[in-house]
């Protein structure tokens, strides 16, 4: 490269920041000293590099010891330093990097600088509570990813982009629905019988978990062990800690990153068709003895429905194939803009992210907007303000498409449709299938008009901070906190009735009718708004020094938060036009749907942070929190929840490098602390009484509602503590070839809160506290990293694997004494599944009759055992624990990741094992045991998958995969058994991506810094022993809203 | 160091200065229950929660039992009913569908806790209207106990207040009648004979008295049940309703006055309306035609005359809906009814004609009593439902009588209820034995679809035959070409025997029970 080009580049350059700079002016009215740092007289240029394959390093600071004055190099690794003299001292410092202490002369030519990557990370920054840390300096178990890492796999929702890739947290993503495509999160595993959901905190306040744009995260941290006392009664089931990303001190940095995705489900089983239907169906009711005569096809309908229907009345219609589209897109769109001066920095971005939804008409829309900005206003006051926006919109059907529990839904539509018949008679309306019991059943025509559901939220979200460091003091600061976030959340859900030609089995006719919701043929609207307002405080001493040796860090906050909210809805029925559906075209006030409401919460605590250490050495912190919840009587309201850490970096010992050199750094830390949880209802330590929203009698004219006794208090409810014990290790050897990270716990939970209704018998109805301190449950686990990265030549890789396990037991319970061992909880992890032990099929009449039974059983159905040997299986006596939670005890994640010259590419494999997922039995949302879709043939007379009629036992295939074909549902008590427990375990190709970047060169013209096109996806492959179904899916359900898989296409510009 | 000291000053003031923001709960949805006893109008609205007792579900719940019995039959051939009357599912400790264990002790422990607060927090109320509260809980709680003792029988755990942590030992019969009628006694002495316009549907004398007939009925205490029934009449309010069709079409916002109605729970469009006619209509309504009336039950209504009806009478068999009693007008939708306008058609082949499988009719009859026939949106019922009538407050009084003997008074009773079905020859009967079959085939007929049935069956030890080893019938019409109709009688439970062992006569105790507390033991023909 030519000095010449280089120094009027770097002009362009400086004229594109002004340009930039006065733009942000118009926004902000904060510029005006933007370019002030560009003001020069004599400059030393230099471009820094990596010292393995050369690429420019961006972000790279640079000191003059002499000035003190501080400067960033740019995208393309160029910098720019006003000097005096000739000879000058720089630091150079990047993170990932050994830092360069060097003097250079200066002359007119750039001068080129190599940085050598630091394996170890030693300096990365770790987020802790309320600050962060230097990662030698971490004594607790806190893992971290950045926000980077999250490039490398296609845009979704940002919880399940966490999959795998944090050791420690424990997710499942049960939905593929735009918008509540979201996973749970736990970390650790379960830690009470409770409420286990981690407290969520983004930039320091506690709020829900983000929905934003993956490109606005720097950084994502878990205190998974006593650090978490910070956090108090909040604490105990760990923290996730999001932070946004920040403006640097840089020229403005303009990326644009855009996205098109596909795509598909990840598993759905294949149903029957019409021929295979009446073939199966008839096949059943031979079997169930139904007599020719009575059977529910005759030999003419079985003919024309197989080889096609001359008098219409029947047809063959894949009702999920037309459900389903054959992919469906997602556009994603990205701004950001990056700069700052030693001043000021900002970081500004925008983005839209549009999902479709498999099946049409659902979907997620979110528009994003964040501008962070720092200033140091004077030398010892430091302002940041955070703002940040957010508006989105969810939509489906009328009836909904989510799970299929629900009433109605259109995916229990779709499974209760015949696929005998057509999808439309002569006249082009639907045809629905009668099914008795259920009423009339067509998706196609409940997707798409059913009405609609929508979801709009709106989060707006600011901080602003001010950090004043106190003159005369070194290292004492001041520092206030304050957010402020708003949101609003409207919802719109209206049905619309619809005419349907029902076949009706029974009688052999079709007959107009509206459809099953649409009772009378009345279309109805209901609109919800709710309101919701949080403003937290936080003021702060913080005290940091070093004496010597001695280094000490301290943190004393105190933290107020109050949260309110309103709400409104309403609701008409009777449209005239339904064209345009709104309260206000509605003919009767539905009067049950006027409502509002308002309620508030608020707690406060005070948290501090002691850290000392010695020579870098021996590392000791000592944290806590005195902490207040409004849940709690007042005499029981406060209390201390500390923890102290300690660590040894046992490679600083001069003995241990003489020992040891392959060993880079070792560092062993342990932690002890206790931590909080108060997540119950509120008010259960006050009697109280609430006014029922509905009337329940009619007395004379007058309607009369009632007032009802709220709960039975317990006044003396306390919060339930956990203790925790961390033990770790942390090295790197061989010169960062190989990095390991280990960590091993131990938890106890005492006090927990839980209900007592399984303890006392159902005479007392109910008189007795909702809450109670009762029961004990521990947990233990381990997490394990292990990394490498290396260079040969052009080629840079590296590989990162983490498993964790995370087992709880229940030591004590409310479990009643009489409650046989085989079927208690005590002993036992939490979540375990409960049922009837299968035995196989019955073969024969004679087996039969010399077994116990449940109930009236047919040869081909599932045998039980009888655990207690009495003769009868029956629920009390003979369940015992047949499968383990649906939460995996173990994950894994595995990474790999390279870049040969322009060429980058990732990968990322995530599994999870040790958990089991029922087919059937318990129904977790309405606590119904019953079959499913997936375990019984003709389930609610709908249609059934084609494995379960296929492997059915028959007389002629006595040794089959599935239990006997019938249409009947008493089968034997065989849907509470373990033959419907599956091995929950898999292994995924969870994300995987290309990418290109164009060569510089190609691009100086076009002055665009950087291009990079990419080709990516996400669960590509999926190995389980759930061929048909998703092994994430939920536990018994009628149909679920299948898990996608997703390609992607992008593109991102850098000028 | 003296900066120091300054500058922590400053912000510890600061930071205290906090302390100020209160985190103290503040009640945004619920109220301090002091509000429950603060004046009438506060504990009338603490009253209102027990009444949907006595009627929210309107009939629903009693259909459903019915179908128990042998007057209804559930189309769906796989109906949780269907299930357990054939014997594919059976009643166990841990699965009971007629239990009703749990619904009860909750609904005991709410009247208890208002009793309790009533008598430590509501002294300053007005004597007269504390009576009354007292009165009506009382009521509630004597019914819930009724209903306990119906299923358990009589062998249930009593409690008079609240429970204080240690499980009881279930009480025997005698005791649970005893405090059954004590509390009835109690509310009948406290409540009003009468209430004014405004106020009806609220709890009375004459209710609480109704009610101890009927609970005596099922203790076999025959002359406590007579005696009921006389203090009853004694006040000089009930009598039977003209007409039996019109009897089941009011709404309580006409304001009829009804003599008849003794306790009756009414409804009131839009907001407080019932789905039954939804439920359980003809498909052509709109309905979903859940349930049916069997030919068991069709036969009993007998010709107007008085004469019973026969299949095995041709002119009778010829046209078997033609010359019936007017209850059977009143009560059976069949082939050839007039309906919302239309002729009803049951034929094989039509449109809500018979067939197995659901969603029409498996008798070939739909119900026609407790529907609206004015009813266009299926789901916002509100004709008036009756708790006690004064109709079966006379069938108990002739089953008291004719236990205890008294031939003469037990058929007046019954006669007076025929007399209003049309009849105009009274039935007369010779001994016990004859009077009392007379008087179950009339509660059958009067009282059909409101839920009687099933349990009458049990404490007249009936339920073992009737129930068991029998199937029910209905009646499959074909048209013929030349449009006539054959009638043909058809095995509405496809061939299978129903199932009705003798220990179901007494529910077991169930399993949550048992494991929970120590002091109670299985019946021993559960063990």
């Amino acid at each position: 490269m030519k000095p010449f080009k280089q120094k009027q580049l770097s002009k362009e350059g400086q004229r594109r920041d002004l340009r930039f700079s006065r733009s942000l002016f118009a926004l902000c009215l904060l510029s005006c000293t933007f370019a002030r740092s560009y003001a020069q007289q004599s400059r030393l240029e230099g471009v820094v590099r990596n010292a393995t394959n050369r690429q420019p390093l961006e972000r790279v600071s640079i000191r003059e010891t002499a000035t003190k004055l501080n400067v960033a190099t740019d995208l393309s690794g160029r910098f720019s330093l006003p000097v005096e003299g000739n000879k000058v001292r720089l630091l150079l410092t990047a993170i990932g990097y050994v830092s360069k202490d060097t003097i250079v002369t200066v002359g007119n030519k750039p001068i080129e600088f190599l940085l050598k990557e630091d394996n170890t990370k030693l300096d990365e920054v770790i987020i802790v509570g309320y600050g962060q840390m230097k990662k030698a300096s971490v004594t607790g178990a806190i893992a971290q990813m950045s926000g980077d890492e999250l490039k490398t796999a296609p845009t979704a929702n940002l919880s399940s982009m966490l999959q795998g890739r944090l050791p420690g947290l424990v997710t499942r993503q049960s939905s593929g629905q735009p918008g509540s495509d979201g996973a749970s999160l736990m970390v650790r595993g379960y830690n009470t019988l409770g409420n286990n959901s981690p407290l969520i905190i983004v930039d320091g306040i506690e709020r829900e978990f983000p929905q934003i744009n993956p490109d606005e995260v720097e950084a994502i941290s878990v205190l998974k062990d006593a650090s978490a006392a910070i956090y108090g009664v909040r604490g105990a089931n760990g923290v996730i800690l999001i932070t946004t990303k920040k403006g640097k001190q840089q020229k403005p940095t303009l990326n644009y990153k855009g996205s098109y995705a596909l795509s598909k489900n990840t598993a759905f089983p294949e149903f029957l068709n019409a021929a295979d239907y009446v073939k199966y169906y008839n096949k059943a009711q031979e079997l169930d003895g139904v007599a020719e005569t009575s059977r529910r096809f005759n030999v003419d309908e079985i003919e024309r429905i197989t080889h096609g229907d001359p008098q219409g009345i029947f047809g063959n219609t894949d009702w999920f194939n037309m459900l389903f589209k054959s992919s469906a897109p997602t556009v994603t769109n990205n701004l950001t803009l990056n700069g700052g001066s030693d001043r000021y920095r900002y970081f500004v971005s925008t983005g839209a992210f549009n999902q479709d939804g498999i099946i049409d008409r659902t979907s997620y829309d979110r528009y994003n907007g964040r501008i962070n900005f720092d200033a140091d206003i004077l030398d010892n006051l430091k302002l940041s303000l955070n703002i940040a926006y957010r508006d989105d919109i969810r939509k489906e059907p009328g009836l909904s498409a989510g799970l299929g529990n629900s009433y109605a839904s259109v995916f229990a539509q779709a499974m209760m449709s015949y696929p005998f018949l057509p999808a439309y008679n002569a006249a082009g309306i639907p045809v629905g299938s009668l099914n008795p019991g259920n009423g009339n059943q067509n998706p196609i025509a409940a997707r798409d008009l059913s009405g609609e559901n929508s979801i709009r939220s709106n989060r707006f979200q600011s901080n602003l901070s001010l950090e004043y460091e106190v003159p005369g003091v070194s290292g004492l600061r001041l520092k206030v906190n304050g957010a402020f976030d708003k949101g609003y959340t409207m919802r719109k859900a209206y049905l619309l009735p619809y005419q349907l030609d029902v076949y009706n089995n029974a009688t052999r006719q079709y007959a107009l009718a509206f459809a099953r919701h649409a009772n009378g043929g009345v279309a109805s609207l209901n609109q919800w708004f709710t309101d919701s307002w949080q403003k937290t405080i936080q003021p702060s001493i913080s005290y940091a020094n070093k004496f010597g040796a001695h280094s000490v860090n301290a943190l004393f906050l105190y933290e107020y938060m109050r949260t309110d909210n309103s709400s409104l809805s309403g609701g008409r029925r009777g449209y005239p036009i339904t064209d345009i559906m709104d309260l206000n075209f509605g003919e009767e006030v539905i009067d049950n749907l006027v409502k509002g409401g308002h309620g508030m919460f608020s707690r406060a605590g005070y948290s501090f942070r002691l850290n000392y250490d010695y020579a870098d050495k021996y590392l000791l912190e000592v944290l806590g929190r005195y902490d207040g919840s409004p849940m709690l009587p007042a005499h029981t309201r406060w209390d201390i929840f500390p923890a102290v850490s300690a660590g040894w970096r046992i490679s600083k010992e001069p003995f241990f490098k003489e020992a040891l050199d392959v060993v880079d750094d070792l560092k062993i830390r342990g932690s002890i602390g206790k931590l909080g949880n108060d997540r119950i209802g509120d008010y259960q330590f006050l009697r109280t009484m609430s006014l029922g929203a509905d009337p329940v009698v009619l007395i004379g004219n007058t309607l009369g509602k009632p007032l009802n006794v709220t709960t039975v208090p317990n006044f003396d409810i306390k919060w339930e503590t956990s203790t925790t014990y961390n033990g770790g290790l942390e090295a790197t050897l061989w010169k960062g070839l190989l990095g390991v990270e280990a960590d091993v716990f131990y938890r106890v939970t005492k006090d927990i809160l839980q209900g007592q209704s399984n303890l006392n018998p159902p005479s007392f109805g109910g008189y007795f506290p909702n809450y109670i301190n009762s029961g004990i449950v521990d947990s233990r686990g381990f997490e394990l990293v292990l990394s490498h990265r290396n260079t040969i030549g052009d080629f840079n890789y590296k590989v990162r694997g983490n498993v964790s396990f995370a087992r709880s037991k229940v030591i004590e319970t409310t479990e009643n004494a009489n409650v046989p061992d085989y079927l208690r909880r005590t002993g036992r992890p939490i979540g375990l599944k409960y049922g009837f032990v299968a035995d196989g099929f019955f073969q024969s009449e004679e087996e039969i009759m010399s077994s116990a039974l449940f109930g009236p059983t047919r040869v081909g159905e599932i045998k039980l055992k009888d655990l207690n040997g009495d003769g009868r299986i029956t629920f009390d006596q003979d369940w015992t624990v047949i499968g383990k939670s649906d939460l995996p005890e173990m994950m894994f994640g595995l990474n790999l990741g390279g870049s040969y010259k322009g060429f980058d590419f990732s990968a990322f494999f995530q599994g999870a094992a040790r958990s089991d997922v029922a087919l059937s039995g318990l129904y977790t949302n309405s606590g119904i045991y019953d079959n499913t879709f997936y375990t019984m043939p003709f389930y609610q007379d709908g249609n059934s998958p084609k494995y379960l009629v296929e492997n059915a036992w028959t007389p002629e295939n006595t040794n089959a995969k599935y239990p006997r074909l019938s249409t009947q549902s008493a089968q034997s008590g065989g849907k509470f058994s373990s033959f419907w427990i599956k091995d929950g375990a898999y292994l995924r190709l969870k994300t995987a991506q290309i990418g290109y970047t164009l060569p510089a060169s190609w691009l100086n013209k076009a002055k665009i810094q950087q291009v990079r096109c990419f080709v990516s996806g996400s669960n590509l492959v999926t190995w389980s022993s759930l061929p048909y179904l998703d092994p994430e899916m939920p536990s018994v359900n009628q149909g679920y809203y299948p898990q996608q898989r997703v390609y992607e296409f992008g593109l991102s510009l850098t000028f | 160091m003296k900066l120091i000291y300054k500058y922590s000053i400053l912000a510890l003031t600061v930071m205290l200065s906090f302390q100020s923001c209160s985190i103290e709960p503040e009640l945004t949805d619920v109220y301090d229950e002091r509000v429950a006893w603060s004046g009438e109008a506060n504990v009338e609205l603490s009253l209102n929660k027990f009444y949907p007792l006595i009627g929210q579900s309107y009939y629903s719940a009693h259909v459903n039992q019915d179908a128990y019995a042998d007057l209804l039959k559930k189309n769906t051939p796989n109906d949780e009913v269907n299930l357990l009357i054939l014997g594919s599912s059976t009643i166990t400790p841990g699965a009971n569908p007629l239990d009703n264990w749990s619904w009860g002790y909750t609904w005991i422990r709410h009247c208890n806790e208002f009793l309790d607060g009533l008598q430590t927090k509501g002294v300053g109320l007005p004597t007269e209207f504390y009576q009354r509260a007292e009165g009506e809980v009382l009521f509630f709680r004597a019914y819930v106990y009724f209903e306990l003792a119906k299923r358990y029988g009589a062998s249930v755990i009593l409690y008079d207040g609240l429970n204080d942590g240690v499980g009881r030992p279930l009480s025997k019969p005698d005791e649970v009648w005893n405090f059954i009628a004590a509390d009835l006694d109690k509310a009948a002495a406290q409540l009003p004979a009468t209430v004014p316009a405004a106020k009806r549907g609220k709890i009375t004398k004459g209710a609480a008295l109704g009610l101890k007939a009927r609970a005596m009925l099922y203790a076999k205490r025959w002359k406590a049940s007579s005696d009921a029934v006389a203090s009853l009449q004694a006040l000089n309010l009930y009598d039977l309703y003209p007409d039996y069709r019109a009897l089941f079409n009011q709404r309580r916002s006409e304001g009829a006055e009804n003599k008849e109605s003794i306790l009756e729970f009414g409804f009131l469009a839009p907001n407080f309306t019932y789905s039954f006619d939804y439920f359980f209509g003809p498909p052509l309504d709109g309905g979903y035609a859940q349930i049916s009336p069997t030919e068991n039950l069709v036969k009993e209504y007998q010709m107007a005359d008085g004469t019973d009806f026969s299949w095995n009478n041709p002119v009778h068999a010829a046209n078997p809906y033609q010359g019936r009693e007017p209850r059977f007008y009143a009560s059976i939708l069949y082939n050839g009814a007039t309906w919302k306008g239309r002729t009803l058609e049951t034929v094989v082949g039509s449109k809500e004609g018979y067939a197995v499988g659901g969603g029409t009719t498996s008798t070939g009859y739909y119900m026609r009593k407790l529907f609206d026939e004015k009813l266009t949106d299926l789901g916002r019922g509100e004709l008036t439902f009756y708790f006690m009538r004064y109709a079966e407050v006379l069938l108990i009084q002739a089953e008291a009588m004719a236990e205890q003997g008294q031939l003469s008074a037990g058929l007046e009773a019954l006669n007076k209820v025929r007399r209003r079905a049309g009849f105009t020859r009274d039935l007369t009967a010779t001994n016990t034995g004859q009077l009392l079959s007379l008087i179950r085939r009339e509660r059958m007929v009067e009282l059909a679809f409101e839920g009687h049935r099933f349990w009458d069956l049990r404490r007249w030890g009936l339920a073992t035959s009737v129930l068991n080893g029998t199937h029910a019938t209905g009646v499959k019409i074909t048209k013929g070409t030349s449009g006539n109709l054959t009638y043909e009688l058809v095995d509405v439970d496809n061939g299978r025997s129903r199932v009705y062992p003798e220990k179901y006569n007494r529910f077991p105790i169930p399993i949550a029970e048992l494991q929970r507390n120590p002091n109670i033991e299985q019946f021993n023909e559960w063990k």
